[in-house]
């Protein structure tokens, strides 16, 4: 039954890639295919959901299928584990696909290459659930590979203009550097497992299945810590990589370039996520070394605080959104450092909600200024869209924490994890407790640039748009007229927002409705936590989300209210009148808070143009030096014999022959040292 | 048990290639008809054997031994195992392809009896038993190639070829003073002088070869080993491969099989004949190895011209075939062995789909290239096939070769075994970022962005899309069900480790495990 869910999705992908070319030219097609899309994911949320119902939160089933690698000593099965962590990672990447497959149905309606739309976003649905239902770490690294190769072709749809499949190859190019660091995490783990059979049944040769896995590494971890710490490393490398943390970061604002609901979809609720989902999975190697857990909490705060202090910077709609994803990441990342794995997960689900509907408003919105994403033309949008309005709205007051709604919840969770560890100590720094005071900050800055997000796009004094002069230039300079639209569809002072469709709008009232109510309903009496328990917390180990010495409640409901208020005070008469956006006595932080601080700048040029001097140096100083003084030693001599094709072929039959001789020669000269030698 | 049949494949292609060059003129336009058709019949062969091979049994299958000079202990002895059948396989199978995908402008009678001649050498020496005959097979089969370099290629061919066989034959005189110093300690060692492998192995594994001639087995080692670099070819042996790929007709033959017969080298040879020299320098080549991996990923990426980039990508993935042999490790090993075969697929798929591209007008200048994708979106899905496997993707048959040599390689270092180091696979491991980087670079020049030339493009007909879905299929075949070919391999693999535990097994059980 379990395999379905995989299955269901390859089947949308393989017809959608076979014969929707074919379909979409007929009339209807569109339709048609939008339909077969949404079908197999919506099918497969349901498969999910009454395999959870009937699921006991205690146990984890594996189902075993074909081998896949097998050899001596080492095998691989294909095997799926159906416990609480998968099923959650089910649950949220099906439902939440389905409804961002129906939005996408709308958002990509005038798109000429439909069904490769779908055919791609089918894939990553296969991609991902295999990823979190896979026993082993193989699998999951299938799956990691797998949603990064969708991730490169959906941010390189539009792959005429070059900028996104440059954008799409930095993805790729990123998250294998943290794939790099994961590989050699599973190269140590089979390492270690060889290394120590007598922990292992005998003839057990899944030395990377979890069932097998695990729990040999909390007795090898017991006796050697120090395995934990590098496996910790090498594993949050992997995990930095897919989930944008610092220095890996780079790729995800890049990745905006692609499609809207792929935002959503992929570089919001669940790709980035895998991350979290990995070090849910292999928590007991972060219990095991406090190094690591370090490591993970303040690498998670500082992304936390920097990406935030970036959204300010930013005046497209989306990347404000992307960084908001990187900088709430972070809080994850932190809640796992911490020890709360289960917190970390809670956000991700909470986190799925509310910015998957943040992002899709973002495209509602987008899709109502004619692709325009430049928030400087936005303004007073909230009566031209209402529901696309009040949704974000929701999505806006849940990811600031305003009490009751979902992101309240699983950011107080956080906040409470971190500020509640104090064992995580290096040179009696409270490392994490630390972490957390710094996204109690941040917390802050969230509500403030979401503020300013929101006043910026459905508030102010005017409609901005108004201003443009039809056809300007600010045309040219911009960069989302997207091939695939319409091209006399461009925002120009005449244009009048409209709101979105059914299909559209449908998937932004059932976030918000789970944005407001998800929160709640999973902190009611642990539930979450318990439903958890067994798959993502060790026995024994308790991990307290509720400092006793610290206002937990009045600390992160203040951070809320008061980011809110800040963002209203500055930015609810929307922009300075004449001066525009980028002449107030902000604007030169802000300008650099928008390149990253020349982060990205420097990350590119130094690895692009100093790659590119290394290549060149080696290709010039050493390559050429080598095939000259080793290859054509030898060679420049039959050149000298011929001047053109002609001579040099005898030049190269004598060459060959002499070659030949001397080889007949030495070797019956050998043979008859030997037989003399031999004889004597 | 004696048996004709591989002596059918060898010499099949080598006579017929041979009477295709007595045809009079008038048959140019049957000779592509006349070779489609031998190889054919070769690959017929090749994959009935493959299916009918013992996959249970270490040693040798479709054995044949004929004396052939009996004063010097020579014999025409060849047979297959484990190791050599995929590469048995894939010769032929490469064989039939390059034939399929050329349409030499020119003296074609004379182009496809070349390949025909390559094709019979190479099989040759992937079965050959007897050093001697190996010899004689290896040195015969560089001409077909530097002719055809020569007469049918681009560029600057003369100088390509001249540089080809003036460092693969230097390479192999030194091999060949290897093979001779084998005989001759044969000689002494056991009173008959000998080049039958098998005999030279079973000697070798009973200790009596080397008794006492350390300096000896150093020094052939050394010989077999430069040859085999040369050819693979590992760093900083690898002068003549660029040109060879910018100029040859054929990289889908040259890159997917001749140059195998390096990294088999290693594996056949080095690794079996030779215990105490490779306890001394093993690790020393695992690194070559791994250098060439980063090194070949590097310049790669710096690459104006697809055939040198490919050859330098080339030069990186052999290098994890490198890495996995010297692991001395069961994994690794196998991993190298499969990486071996997948090689010579995933390199041949991307030849075949350029081929393709050729024929259209296209030329292999990056910067001229552009904007294909939304011109030929058949043929991108092809070609995405084939550079996803090249960059190693899981579920490709790329994945498995890289991923089981690198992880071998990690667990010996890991235990220590021979001197290995956990660094070397984190080194090659760099490789696979720089394969994506390279690989994904070349695939956005080609296929991305807006077209440069308003040249019509026709997507692929359907023999076109026949001929890029097979090698579409092998990828992903053998991505997602890889047993096919780890399957046979493994007896003849453990054969491989069993010669050197002889040495290795207290130093194995010694140590615990150490970073």
């Amino acid at each position: 039954m379990i395999w379905w869910t995989i299955g269901l999705p390859i089947i949308g992908f393989l017809f959608q890639a076979l014969f929707g070319r074919q379909l979409q030219a007929s009339g209807g097609g569109k339709k048609l295919l939008g339909f077969l899309a949404v079908l197999p994911i919506a099918i497969a949320f349901g498969i999910g959901f009454s395999i959870t119902q009937s699921l006991d939160p205690k146990t984890a089933a594996i189902v075993t299928s074909v081998p896949w690698i097998e050899i001596a000593g080492f095998s691989v099965p294909f095997e799926l584990r159906i416990d609480t962590l998968s099923m959650t990672m089910v649950l949220i990447i099906t439902g939440i696909g389905a409804l961002i497959h129906l939005y996408a149905t709308g958002y990509m309606a005038e798109e000429k290459e439909y069904s490769r739309f779908f055919s791609y976003l089918n894939l990553f649905i296969a991609a991902m659930l295999i990823l979190v239902l896979g026993n082993n770490l193989l699998l999951l690294f299938i799956g990691w590979e797998g949603v990064g190769l969708c991730s490169y072709l959906l941010i390189g749809f539009w792959y005429t203009d070059l900028s996104n499949a440059k954008a799409a190859n930095k993805a790729f190019i990123v998250n294998r550097i943290g794939d790099w660091g994961l590989t050699l995490g599973l190269f140590l783990v089979a390492a270690l497992m060889l290394a120590n059979r007598d922990l292992v049944k005998l003839g057990e040769t899944r030395l990377l299945s979890y069932d097998v896995v695990l729990p040999a590494l909390q007795k090898i971890f017991a006796a050697n810590a120090e395995y934990a710490t590098i496996l910790g490393v090498l594993l949050f490398i992997g995990a930095c990589g897919k989930s944008a943390q610092f220095p890996l970061y780079t790729w995800l604002p890049d990745a905006m370039a692609g499609p809207t609901p792929v935002s959503a979809l992929i570089h919001a609720a669940t790709m980035v996520t895998s991350g979290v989902v990995l070090l849910n999975r292999m928590h007991v190697v972060f219990e095991a070394s406090p190094q690591a857990s370090m490591l993970v909490c303040a690498v998670g705060a500082f992304t936390a605080l920097f990406a935030a202090v970036i959204a300010f910077g930013q005046t497209d709609i989306k990347k404000v959104l992307a960084y908001s994803t990187v900088s709430q990441l972070g809080f994850m990342f932190v809640a796992c450092g911490a020890g709360a794995y289960w917190v970390g997960m809670f956000h991700v689900t909470t986190h799925a909600f509310f910015k998957a509907l943040l992002f899709l408003g973002s495209g509602a919105v987008i899709h109502a200024m004619a692709h325009e994403q430049d928030m400087r033309h936005y303004g007073k949008l909230a009566k031209r869209i209402p529901i696309t309005f009040l949704t974000m709205t929701i999505g806006w007051f849940a990811i600031a924490g305003v009490p009751g709604l979902s992101g309240f919840f699983s950011k107080e969770a956080v906040l409470g994890s971190a500020l509640a560890n104090e064992t995580l100590t290096s040179g009696g720094v409270k490392v994490a407790q630390y972490a957390g005071w710094v996204c109690v900050f941040v917390a802050l800055l969230t509500a403030m640039y979401m503020t300013r997000m929101m006043f910026l796009t459905f508030f102010g004094k005017k409609e901005r748009w108004r201003e443009i002069a039809p056809w300007t230039e600010h045309h040219e300079n911009d960069h989302h007229d997207h091939e695939h639209e319409d091209h006399h569809h461009v925002l120009d002072s005449t244009h009048e927002p409209k709101e979105v469709p059914l299909t559209m709008s449908l998937p932004l009232i059932v976030l918000a409705i789970l944005s407001i109510a998800g929160g709640f309903l999973m902190h009611k009496e642990d539930a979450f936590k318990n439903w958890l328990a067994a798959s993502s917390a060790t026995e024994g180990i308790n991990v307290s989300t509720h400092p006793h010495d610290i206002p937990l409640v009045a600390i992160s409901i203040g951070a809320a209210v008061l980011g809110l208020l800040a963002g209203t005070v500055v930015y609810a008469k929307g922009l300075p009148e004449k001066e525009g956006f980028d002449l107030s006595k902000w604007s030169p932080f802000r300008k650099n808070a928008g390149n990253q601080f020349g982060y990205d700048t420097l990350l590119t040029e130094s690895a692009v143009d100093g790659g590119r001097v290394i290549a060149s140096g080696l290709d010039q100083g050493i390559d050429t030096g080598l095939v000259n003084g080793l290859g054509v030693g030898a060679g420049e001599v039959t050149n000298e014999i011929g001047r053109n094709v002609g001579v040099l072929q005898s030049g190269l039959v004598r060459l060959y022959a002499l070659v030949m001789l001397c080889g007949v020669i030495g070797l019956v000269s050998w043979v008859v040292i030997a037989v003399q030698g031999v004889a004597k | 048990m004696e048996s004709q049949v591989l002596s059918l494949q060898i010499w099949i292609p080598i006579l017929c290639g041979l009477l295709l060059l007595a045809f009079p003129k008038t048959t140019e336009k049957g000779s592509k008809a006349f070779a489609t058709f031998v190889s054919l019949f070769v690959l017929g062969i090749s994959t009935g054997m493959a299916i009918k091979f013992q996959g249970g049994e270490s040693g040798f299958q479709f054995k044949q031994q004929i004396p052939w000079i009996q004063s010097l202990g020579m014999s025409y002895s060849i047979g297959v195992d484990g190791l050599s059948i995929w590469m048995v396989w894939l010769t032929s199978f490469l064989g039939l392809v390059a034939i399929l995908i050329s349409a030499p402008e020119t003296r074609s009678k004379s182009f496809f009896s070349l390949l025909l001649i390559l094709q019979g050498t190479l099989l040759g020496v992937f079965t050959a038993l007897d050093l001697a005959l190996f010899y004689l097979f290896f040195e015969i089969s560089l001409v077909p190639v530097a002719l055809l370099t020569l007469f049918w290629g681009s560029g600057k061919t003369a100088k390509a070829a001249t540089k080809y066989l003036a460092m693969l034959v230097s390479g192999s005189l030194l091999m060949l003073v290897g093979i001779a110093v084998i005989g001759f300690q044969m000689k002494v060692a056991t009173g008959a002088t000998s080049f039958n492998y098998e005999d030279i192995k079973t000697a070798v594994e009973q200790g009596v070869l080397w008794r006492g001639v350390l300096h000896l087995q150093n020094f052939a080692f050394l010989g077999f080993l430069i040859a085999f670099l040369f050819k693979s070819p590992a760093v900083p042996f690898h002068g003549w491969i660029t040109d060879i790929y910018e100029s040859a007709p054929l990289g889908a033959l040259v890159g997917g099989v001749a140059l195998k017969v390096g990294t088999y080298g290693l594996l056949r040879f080095c690794l079996t004949l030779f215990p105490d020299a490779l306890a001394s320098y093993g690790a020393i080549i695992a690194i070559i190895g791994a250098v060439g991996v980063v090194y070949g990923g590097i310049l790669a990426a710096n690459q104006k011209n697809v055939h040198r980039l490919l050859a330098f990508s080339t030069i990186s993935h052999v290098g994890f075939i490198i890495v996995g042999a010297f692991s001395f490790n069961h994994s690794g090993l196998m991993g190298a062995s499969f990486q071996q075969f997948n090689h010579g697929i995933a390199s041949a798929s991307v030849f075949v789909l350029l081929a393709l591209y050729y024929k259209r007008g296209g030329n292999p200048d990056l910067s001229t290239m552009g904007g294909l994708k939304s011109r030929m979106p058949v043929f991108s899905t092809l070609f995405m096939i084939a550079m996803l496997c090249n960059l190693g993707l899981p579920l490709t048959s790329g994945f498995i070769g890289e991923f089981l040599a690198m992880m071998g390689s990690f667990q010996s270092g890991f235990i220590g075994l021979m001197g290995v180091k956990v660094w070397i696979a984190a080194l090659a491991g760099i490789g696979t970022i720089l394969s994506a980087a390279y690989m994904l670079y070349m695939f956005q020049r080609m296929f991305y962005g807006e077209a440069k030339d308003h040249k019509p493009m026709k997507d692929v007909d359907s023999t076109e899309l026949a001929l890029g879905g097979v090698f579409s299929l092998l990828i992903l075949g053998l991505g997602i069900y890889p047993s096919v070919v780890l399957k046979p391999m493994e007896a003849s693999i453990q054969s491989l480790t069993k010669t050197k535990s002889i040495m290795t097994a207290e130093s194995t059980a010694r140590n615990g495990g150490k970073l």
